[in-house]
This record gives structure tokens, C-alpha cells and sequence, in this order.
């Protein structure tokens, strides 16, 4: 008897009892069918494979070398094979794809590209199916009839689970990621209102240049013939390189509207990631945008990234939070400490920022610490009360170059020793009043300039054939860096252009593939018979930063700051080591 | 006795071929995955180099006082943000403690980490809590050029931090050689091998 019988039969003549049997059986169809629903499955099944949580709530439970149990979130999938279920390097340890065109998929062609690792050309068993999959987890034994690495646990999951499972990877990572064709992928930067024109245009030109000199190379598979260059053999095997289109995505008015234009244009153009960028305010709209729509923000120019990151965003560093935390930590540990700091800051979202991270650091110091606001057209004023200051007070200037400017001509020699974030001046050139030279100090969370020079060859050379403008170094050699490590990143995904695996390549491999670069361009240089300088016995950089590092979880990939000061003849000198808040 | 016919000997043939060129692509995928519990024991006298580390209490600690408190040293080399090959290490550190019992008051645990400069004491103590490390098990920070020089001192140092291989080091007491075990190990392993090495010549 079904739903629609004992309804047909109540509309005539029905007992109260008959209608509690009728909603009875249809809210128990709604149940059966919820518990059942492809939606609640799937979900079951990200359950086990992200958390380690069982259909009836208990934690997974796996055993590893026959006697080691792990369970919950140390036996999930995620914690080796990762998000997008691509695995990875590790040590010596190689962790297979479990994705879905890597266990039941026909494609032979599929294959994962390692430095580490060789190029492995996969599919090498046949596809799985419900019943060799659920084997092959319990045994630890693939369906080839070979032992499965022994860190691989075992596991004996039962029916419901293992349907939930296998739903769940019969669809992970079973399609390139939205904005990825065979042919193309689009990009978007975000410029965000506000930027001084030659700065966004600094970007934007690099990143179409940088481009379309990519795209000029990239021949793809239609035409391998008339390819013009090598690239990997994977990909020249494979017919995987594609070309590239950038859109820019100009943000207007109030950053409370950002994320829903940001959303617009993501429906009229879905993009594989985005790419740069630039803000001299809040970011937190755009990441808000990323991880909300499960887009990569891959590496944007701005002075204070939102603290929490999120897992879709990855960033140079926390800007001018990093400054003042180092800043807090060197004034802490001197043991000629100042007797008190005043902060000089616009009253804008960094400025006010900033501000209080800095407070906040110095909590318990014993160092006194006070905020200036700047004002247009009461300069003077504020120049005349810091000149009234002591020296062994400290003035800290979290100015940009526009600000400082406006200071410059008017500032007479201080007392107090003053300091400059080079986050917020664009490094060392800013306009720092001449008669505050000798004494002036800067937070620096760059490599120092001897170094410097030499880890960024390649976007120097670049620089000079391009006849291109230097304008503000950091962010021009940082969107430089972007385009860079995104195209050599990509290149190595070959086919499979999903971005969770955009994001954990970039997470793991980033400081090693820096270092990588680096011993390149020295071999170049040797090569070509250019001398060794004097900052020369690193090897780990090619950007602005002394060493780039992410980890799984991680977003920040620079994290500290020198202090420096100029010598008399302008030269930048280390006043402290590398130091990290 | 059926024959087999030319088409499909030839068939066979070119299948073989087939077979024997995949072969060569089938890489480390097919390999034999390594018996349960083998890893490999060496001795060396490791030299401890004179740095400061920063103890997940934010103290700043000389490694080489840590180290020759009189206790037998566990040691090994692990990173917060790893998800992979160092919760392995540190299951093995936590079921050990478990299973030493009242021994383990005796015993000095040091984890110390590959990537200083984003495991604060606070994250390490966060990492350390999964594994329910008790006071005798210590995870240690510092500049990156300590963690390097600490790593080298330990022929532990591969680079990137991603390159690194699960190795645990023994030491009985200071002035002994340092015992060497290269990859992964039981509880059990790890226990007996300790056992062994604080037995009474």
C-alpha cells in the first residue's frame, strides 16, 4: 500500500487515525528519501573523506603498519591525498591522486607532473569499481595485486559508508574547475578604487605583457605542429598548454559593494583564478569573494591582507602588520629602549589598522606608545609638536610617499629618532625629509638591496627588454612573481586544472621551486660570465622577499622584516637580523 | 591442442611490446611498498650545535642543556602546517609515552621544527596537544638559520622543508652516540629499541 492509495481512499470517508497514518507515510517518504537524497550522501561522504566522521558520527578508523591504529582526523583522506584528492611529494614518500579520473576514469592520458617525483605517466590500473575499491581499502591491495604503500591504513568500512565514500570521489576533481576549457583559461585582476593611476597601470602592464609574451609561446594541441618552442615533454606529450586571457575587474565605490560586483562579473566570465592585484585599502571583499565562489586569489600587491585568510587566498605577507609587529618586537628587545612612541597614520582602513596592531604589540612593554592623525593643511602643526619630542622617543610614520611629501619641505632636524614602514613607502626611495636622514630607520620587510639585486636578474632583465618604467618596485617585481610561478605552477598540473590543486602545488612547493629558480639564474650567470656581487651565498629567492614559505593551512608566505637605517651615502644598512614577530 | 594462429601470436607479440614500453612508465607507482615496520639502524655521534631555540613555553633555551639534562633523548624533526609525514612521527612519539607507562618521567621527548617562522610556541603547542604530549615532550622554534644548522647537525637537512624523511634519533645519555632510525617504526620498535640501548652492558 502506498502514499497515493491511502489518500485516495481518506478523501472519502476518513477516520482521524487514517490521516495520521497518511501523514505518517509521506513524512516518512520525505525521510527515507533525505537520508538517501545524492545531496546527503555526497555529504556523508566529504564527511569521511575531510574529517574522519562516520555515517553514524564515530570517528574513521584506519590501521597502518598492521598495528598502528589512526583514527578521526588523522585517518581522514584529505590529511595525504588532499583536497582536490591529487595527493603529492613528500620526503620519499609519493601519495598517489585518488580523484575521480584517477580511480575510475578511462583516460589513459591523465598524468601528474613532480619534480620530485618524475614525470609519472598514471592510469596504470584498470578502473576501479565499487567492489574493488571497497577491497582494495580494506586490504591495502590495488586492483594491479600490488601492496599499497604502508602508510596507507586499512579500512573496514561498512556498506553505507563505503557507498558514501565512493559517491564522494566519483566525483572529486571530475571536471577542470569553471573558466578552464581545452584551449584557454581565464584570469581576472582586481584593482581596487583608490590606487594611484601609475600604480594600477604598473600592474596591469605587467600582467598583460607578461601574458601575452605567454600566449605568443603557447601552441596548443590543435596545432603541435607549429609549436615554436620546448616546453615540458609532458606537456608537448600531452597537448596540455593552453592560452591565457585576463580580464580586469575594476572595483567602484564602498567596499561593502565589492563582493557583489566581484560576483557579477564572476557570472558573465567565470575565471580559473584571480590573478594580482592591487588595494590600498581593505582586501577583505575580494577574499570574501574567492573563497565564497571556491576561486584561487593567487598573490595580490596590498599593505594589509585580512588576518584570517581563509583557504582560497595566499598572499606575499601580512603587510604592514608584519612591520609592526617587528617593529614592536626590536623596540622591546633594545636594551636602550625609547621611552615612548607616536604613531603618525592616516584615518583610513590600513592607518587605523595598523595603529592598533601596533598598540596592541607593545601591550606590557613599558613603552609608552600614542597616535597622531595626519590632517591635510595641519602639517605644521604636527611638525612643530614632534619637534618638541625627546630622543629617546621614537615617531613612527605610517605614511605613504603622497603624505610624506607633503612633510618633506617643511621638516626641520628632529630629536627623536623617526621611522618609516617600507610596505606603505614602496620601499627605500620614498621621500624621506633630508635633515631626518641620518637618523631615520626603516621597517623593511625586504631582502636587502646587494641580495636583492641579485635574486631579481630575471624580472631585471625582463625589465630592460620591455623598456618598461620602474614605478614602485615591490609591486611591479611582485606581480612579476605572480604571472611567473602561477605559469610555472599551471605547466606542471598539465591536465588536471582544478583549484584546490592550484592552491596545494603553490602551498607545497613554493619555497623549494624558489630556491630552484634562484640556482638557475646563477648558473645562467655564471655562464655568461658575469661576476659574483657580494650579497651572492643565497640561493632560495627571486623576488623582493629573502625567502618565500607556505605549508598546508598557511597563506603568508613572507614573514618578517629587517630594521635598517641609510648610511652616509644613502646606502640601506642592516641595523637588526631578520626578525619575526 | 588448439594452435595458435599467426594473427594471434603476432597479437601477443605486440602486446608484449606494448606491455614492456608501459612498463617503463608504470614508475614508482607499482612498486613494492616497503614491509610493514622496516626501517633502517645506524649509530653516529652527532655533535649538538651550540644554538638558542625557543621552547614552546616562549622560553629562549640553549639546545645543547635541553638536550644533556642527564635524561635519554627522542628526538625528531617535525612542522605544525604537516599533515602527511609528521603526524606519523608524532602518533608513534604519543603512543610511545602511552605505553612507557611511569617510564616515561624518565625520558626526554624533543620535536623540533622545520619551519620556524611560522610555528610560533603557541602553534606548537596547538600541534603538540593533538598528539596529548605530556611535559617530558617538548616542541622547539627559532630563526630559520638555527632550525638549518640544528638539522645539518643531525644529517637531517634536505632542503625545502617538504623533502624532509621520517628519521627518529635515540641517545641514552650525553656523551653517548646517537642512534639513528630511518623510516617508519611501531611504538613497539621504538620502545624495544630504547630498551635496548638502556640496558646495563
Amino acid at each position: 500500500m502506498n502514499t497515493e492509495h491511502v489518500v485516495i481512499r481518506c478523501l472519502g470517508r476518513c477516520k482521524p487515525f487514517d490521516w495520521l497514518m497518511v501523514f505518517a507515510l509521506v513524512t516518512a517518504g520525505f525521510t527515507v528519501h533525505a537520508a538517501t537524497s545524492p545531496a546527503n550522501v555526497l555529504e556523508k561522504g566529504r564527511q569521511i573523506y575531510q574529517e574522519g566522521v562516520l555515517s553514524s558520527g564515530k570517528p574513521l578508523v584506519g590501521m597502518r603498519l598492521d598495528k598502528v591504529k589512526v583514527e578521526g582526523a588523522q585517518a581522514a583522506c584529505v590529511s595525504c591525498h588532499y583536497h582536490s584528492g591529487m595527493g603529492s611529494v613528500e620526503g620519499n614518500l609519493q601519495i598517489q591522486p585518488i580523484s575521480a579520473r584517477f580511480l575510475f576514469g578511462e583516460d589513459k592520458a591523465l598524468a601528474v607532473m613532480d619534480v620530485r617525483g618524475d614525470k609519472r605517466f598514471n592510469v596504470t590500473h584498470p578502473p576501479y569499481t565499487d567492489e574493488s575499491l571497497a577491497t582494495t581499502l580494506r586490504t591495502g591491495i590495488n586492483n594491479n595485486g600490488v601492496e599499497l604503500n604502508v602508510l596507507m591504513p586499512h579500512f573496514d568500512l561498512n556498506k553505507e559508508d563505503m557507498a558514501a565514500l565512493t559517491a564522494y570521489l566519483r566525483q572529486l576533481s571530475n571536471q577542470w574547475s569553471p573558466g578552464v576549457t581545452a584551449d584557454k583559461i581565464q584570469f581576472a585582476t582586481v584593482i581596487a578604487p583608490g590606487v594611484e593611476p601609475e600604480r594600477s597601470k604598473a600592474v596591469l602592464d605587467i600582467l598583460e605583457h607578461t601574458i601575452a609574451q605567454k600566449n605568443a609561446n603557447t601552441v596548443p594541441r590543435k596545432q603541435v605542429g607549429r609549436r615554436r618552442h620546448m616546453v615540458s615533454s609532458a606537456e608537448m606529450v600531452l597537448g596540455t598548454e593552453r592560452r591565457w586571457e585576463l580580464h580586469v575587474w575594476e572595483l567602484q565605490g564602498h567596499p561593502d559593494t565589492w563582493q557583489k560586483q566581484l560576483d557579477k562579473y564572476y557570472r558573465e566570465q567565470p575565471v580559473f583564478a584571480i590573478i594580482s592585484g592591487i588595494s590600498n585599502t581593505t582586501w577583505q571583499p575580494v577574499q570574501s569573494f574567492c573563497e565564497h565562489q571556491h576561486v584561487p586569489c593567487w598573490f595580490p600587491s596590498v599593505d594589509l591582507p585580512p588576518d584570517n585568510a581563509g583557504h582560497y587566498s595566499v598572499y606575499f605577507s601580512k603587510g604592514v602588520a608584519v612591520e609592526a609587529g617587528v617593529l614592536a618586537k626590536y623596540l622591546h628587545s633594545k636594551t636602550d629602549r625609547p621611552h615612548r612612541v607616536i604613531q603618525v597614520y592616516r584615518d583610513d582602513y590600513v592607518g587605523n589598522h595598523v595603529a592598533k596592531d601596533f598598540t596592541n604589540a607593545l601591550l606590557g612593554s613599558g613603552i609608552k606608545v600614542e597616535t597622531r592623525i595626519l590632517h591635510d593643511n595641519k602639517q605644521q602643526e604636527l611638525l612643530k609638536e614632534l619637534q618638541g619630542l625627546a630622543a629617546n622617543d621614537v615617531v613612527m610614520f605610517w605614511l605613504r610617499p603622497a603624505d610624506l611629501a607633503s612633510l618633506k619641505d617643511i621638516a626641520q632636524p628632529l630629536k627623536a629618532t623617526s621611522y618609516f614602514s617600507a610596505e606603505l613607502m614602496g620601499g627605500e626611495r620614498g621621500p624621506i625629509p633630508e635633515s631626518w636622514k641620518s637618523t631615520a630607520r626603516l621597517v623593511y620587510p625586504y631582502e636587502l638591496p646587494e641580495q636583492r639585486r641579485e635574486n631579481l636578474e630575471l624580472f631585471y632583465a625582463w625589465f630592460m627588454r620591455n623598456k618598461t618604467l620602474l614605478v614602485d618596485e615591490p609591486v611591479q617585481a611582485e606581480t612579476f612573481f605572480a604571472v611567473e610561478f602561477l605559469s610555472k605552477t599551471i605547466s606542471e598540473m598539465l591536465d588536471n586544472l582544478y583549484g584546490d590543486y592550484l592552491l596545494e602545488r603553490a602551498r607545497n612547493m613554493i619555497g623549494s621551486e624558489e630556491v630552484v629558480m634562484a640556482e638557475e639564474i646563477a648558473r645562467e650567470r655564471g655562464k655568461q660570465g658575469i661576476p659574483v656581487t657580494a650579497g651572492s651565498n643565497k640561493r632560495e629567492s627571486t623576488t623582493i622577499y629573502p625567502h618565500l614559505s607556505l605549508g598546508n593551512g598557511q597563506s603568508f608566505a613572507s614573514k618578517g622584516a629587517y630594521i635598517v637605517r641609510l648610511n652616509d651615502g644613502g646606502k640601506l644598512v642592516a641595523e637588526s637580523e631578520w626578525i619575526v614577530p | 591442442m588448439k594452435n595458435i594462429s599467426n594473427s594471434q601470436s603476432i597479437r601477443c607479440l605486440l602486446l608484449f611490446a606494448g606491455w614492456l614500453v608501459c612498463g617503463y612508465t608504470l614508475g614508482a607507482n607499482d612498486k613494492l611498498a616497503p614491509a610493514a615496520s622496516s626501517y633502517q639502524r645506524s649509530e653516529a655521534a652527532y655533535e649538538v650545535p651550540d644554538v638558542m631555540l625557543v621552547r614552546q613555553d616562549g622560553k629562549k633555551v640553549s639546545l645543547k642543556k635541553e638536550l644533556n639534562d642527564g635524561r635519554p633523548v627522542f628526538l625528531n624533526f617535525i612542522y605544525a602546517s604537516c599533515t602527511t609525514l609528521c603526524p606519523v612521527l608524532s602518533h608513534v612519539f604519543s603512543k610511545t609515552q602511552e605505553q612507557l607507562g611511569k617510564e616515561r618521567d624518565k625520558v626526554h621527548l624533543v620535536s623540533i621544527s622545520l619551519d620556524p617562522e611560522n610555528d610560533t610556541p603557541a602553534k606548537l603547542i596547538e600541534y603538540g596537544k593533538k598528539f596529548k604530549a605530556g611535559a617530558h615532550w617538548q616542541h622547539y622554534t627559532g630563526t630559520k638559520q638555527d632550525s638549518v644548522t640544528v638539522q645539518k647537525a643531525f644529517d637531517a637537512y634536505r632542503g625545502d622543508k617538504m623533502n624532509h624523511t621520517p628519521t627518529t634519533f635515540l641517545r641514552a645519555s650525553p656523551g653517548k652516540a646517537w642512534v639513528r632510525l630511518d623510516g617508519f617504526l611501531s611504538p613497539d620498535d621504538l620502545i624495544r629499541e630504547y630498551h635496548n640501548l638502556i640496558k646495563p652492558e
